[in-house]
């Protein structure tokens, strides 16, 4: 393990304080959000402070959860299904 | 008096093929990148205009078209280049460098091809080269994989062919220009899907995660960059501002994110974004504007550094842990750090992310589709971002390097050769050169805008971070759904395997009754009826012919023999064979004509 190794290593103990940095990310862009906007909006409703952050975590999840609980159970087969492995 | 300069890419690595089966000792590696290097000078040097006309068959054909759409196109491919062959130095098996060099120059070929014919003739090369960089993998599974690559490469081909010749018949000319918007003749319609078949518009894409998953650990690195971009080169080229595109293009993008949410495999899941990022070209390409055209250029370049980079990130995955597939994966962070890294920057550039090079490049698309009022197209784009960052940019490196498991001291990894990482490494430093200095790749684009496209402004910088951050807290808040597990999604290749087992059945049936039937009326029959003659004629033969026949017989042994040996039934040689006689007729012909 090298030099690079044994810090990531280090870094998975400080699991906690990356993620309470994350949050302090986030909360830093919305409050950003309120000063900045666009210029011209592309769709109307992203004129309105926290737009954008609503959507990435709305479409993140809808995406997810549907692809991974309704699609996937409906379209997902053994990996030897065409007997081709 | 202006000097005209031009020395076709495709040359150096026509030669490398040709002189690489004959090379002994063991330093043929370090030739490699040669060709690599002098496509890159190749390209800073020669001038635009119209270069290598050959007169073929009473033809005059176009082998050298260089303006500013096929300069940047080719610029790119030849910059991957370096980094591919550097990439893949460590190979012993030849056949793998002469698939890719065969491959590549194919892909040079088509960019400078001022003409359908020349085109056709790379398009077919390319086709036959990548064929053999998922066969020569080795393992059944590829060698399948390959052969439907191959059969669904053909047909594309035939589209292309038949939409080209019923395009001479009718205009009376094989000059590749740009198609009207809207006209709706059959030729271009058959050629637009002989193209589409190659961008892997959805349906026709269902071969790209079929064949790039199963090919070698360094083939599917160059087919990444290849196949997908020559198509939309010659879609840039022939289809711009055709609206269909602009719809199939945003079906592509977001269709390419979900099966990638849901897919286990690294190297599918790559691929699935290549549907994806084409998607983002192919949309830019159907809105038509200059500055989605542009975008689609734009893309295309930093699409093909960010998309080889993390081929190599996956494929280094594969060449030291043994797998590609996630659910095996996992705690390897500490282990190969070097990889993490280099595969992160790959990850954050196709995500969007500021610094990297697919902020310059992606969010040029979607202004610009906002700006021409193609909302749909636009919002569309953004849900496809989202995806992208949740699956390549989050899911695929937390699984792969730490997916929750302690770290993995007991995997016996092999080591990563030196190559490995001076391939990833250029594009890498590439990577975050256009994303720091957007100018560097846009002083190439090829279509004048009245405004240029500014992506370093507060509000794009915010847009994007607040965008992929939430899209980040979404992944973590679901990483435990998100997890992936071992199976085959099902896709529209169901369709067409169908129908390939259906032919077969229907050939196959027909001709097994018939042989059955055979075989009985031989033996009742038949049989009885040869065995007298085979008395009567056992005496002639010992005292007349034996003497005579035994000379034509022993040479007729040899023939079949030589017969046998040819028909072994292994694919790869039927494909040589066939190009060499393919070969062989062309020269002729030629001759001859």
């Amino acid at each position: 393990m090298n030099g690079l190794g044994a810090f990531l290593e280090r870094q998975r103990e400080l699991r906690g304080a990356w993620l309470k940095a994350l949050y302090g990310v986030l909360a830093v862009l919305v409050l950003l959000n309120l000063f900045v906007g666009p210029h011209e909006p592309h769709f109307g409703l992203d004129a309105y402070p926290g737009f954008w952050a609503l959507f990435g975590l709305v479409v993140g999840v809808l995406m997810v959860v549907i692809m991974k609980r309704v699609v996937q159970p409906v379209i997902v087969r053994r990996e030897d299904h065409y007997g081709d492995i | 008096m202006e000097t005209s300069s031009f020395i076709h890419p495709a040359i150096g690595f026509l030669a490398l093929a040709a002189v690489l089966p004959f090379l002994r000792g063991k330093w043929w590696n370090w030739l490699l990148p040669a060709p690599a290097v002098l496509a890159v000078f190749a390209v800073f040097t020669m001038t635009p205009g119209d270069h290598l006309t050959l007169n073929w068959l009473g033809q005059t054909l176009l082998l050298g078209r260089v303006d500013k759409l096929s300069l940047v196109f080719a610029q790119v491919f030849a910059v991957m280049s370096v980094a591919g062959m550097l990439y893949a130095m460590h190979v012993k098996d030849r056949g793998q460098h002469i698939a890719a060099a065969l491959y590549v120059s194919g892909g040079f070929g088509c960019v400078f091809a001022g003409d359908y014919l020349t085109l056709f003739v790379f398009w077919e090369l390319m086709s036959i080269g990548s064929t053999f960089l998922v066969l020569l993998n080795r393992t059944r599974e590829s060698v399948l994989a390959g052969f439907r690559y191959f059969l669904y490469h053909t047909a594309g081909g035939l589209l292309l062919l038949a939409g080209l010749l019923i395009r001479y018949k009718a205009l009376g000319t094989w000059e590749f220009t740009p198609m009207a918007p809207g006209s709706a003749h059959l030729y271009e319609w058959l050629i637009l899907a002989g193209f589409c078949v190659n961008a892997a518009v959805v349906p026709l894409h269902a071969w790209l995660p079929d064949a790039y998953p199963r090919g070698t650990v360094t083939g599917s690195v160059f087919m990444c960059a290849y196949t997908t971009k020559t198509a939309v080169y010659v879609l840039a080229r022939g289809f711009a501002g055709w609206e269909i595109l602009a719809a199939a293009g945003t079906v592509m993008a977001v269709y390419g994110v979900l099966y990638a949410c849901i897919e286990n495999n690294a190297r599918r899941i790559l691929s699935y974004h290549i549907v994806s990022q084409v998607g983002y070209m192919v949309a830019g390409i159907g809105v038509g504007t200059a500055m989605t055209l542009n975008g689609a250029v734009a893309h295309a370049y930093a699409h093909i550094l960010y998309k080889g980079l993390l081929f190599m990130g996956t494929g280094c995955l594969l060449y030291a842990a043994g797998t590609a597939k996630l659910d095996k994966l996992g705690g390897l962070a500490a282990r190969l750090p070097w990889v993490m890294v280099l595969y992160m920057v790959a990850a954050l550039s196709i995500s969007g992310m500021p610094v990297f090079n697919g902020f310059i490049s992606k969010t040029m698309t979607i202004t610009g589709a906002a700006e021409a009022h193609q909302t749909l197209v636009a919002l569309g784009l953004e849900i496809a971002a989202v995806g992208t960052f949740i699956s390549v940019g989050i899911k695929l490196p937390y699984f792969a390097f730490w997916g929750g498991k302690p770290t993995d001291n007991d995997r016996v990894l092999a080591p990563i050769p030196w190559n490995m990482y001076a391939g990833m490494s250029v594009l890498a430093v590439l990577c975050i050169l256009q994303g720091v200095a957007p100018s560097i790749l846009y002083a190439y684009l090829p279509f004048e805008v009245e405004h240029p496209y500014v992506p370093w402004s507060v509000w794009h910088v915010l847009q994007s971070l607040l965008l992929l951050g939430f899209s980040g807290l979404a992944f973590y808040l679901l990483r435990k759904v998100i997890t992936p597990h071992e199976g085959l999604n099902l896709d529209v290749d169901i369709a067409y395997r169908a129908v390939g087992t259906g032919a077969l059945r229907f050939v196959c049936r027909p001709l097994a009754f018939l042989d059955d039937r055979w075989t009985e009326a031989y033996r009742t029959g038949g049989l009885r009826g040869l065995m007298g003659i085979a008395l009567g004629s056992v005496w002639f033969d010992r005292r007349a012919i034996d003497g005579v026949v035994d000379g034509s017989a022993r040479t007729v042994r040899g023939i079949g023999g030589l017969g046998a040996r040819t028909q072994n039934g292994s694919l790869q040689d039927y494909l040589g064979l066939a190009a060499f006689f393919a070969l062989c007729v062309f020269g002729l012909v030629w001759y001859l004509g």
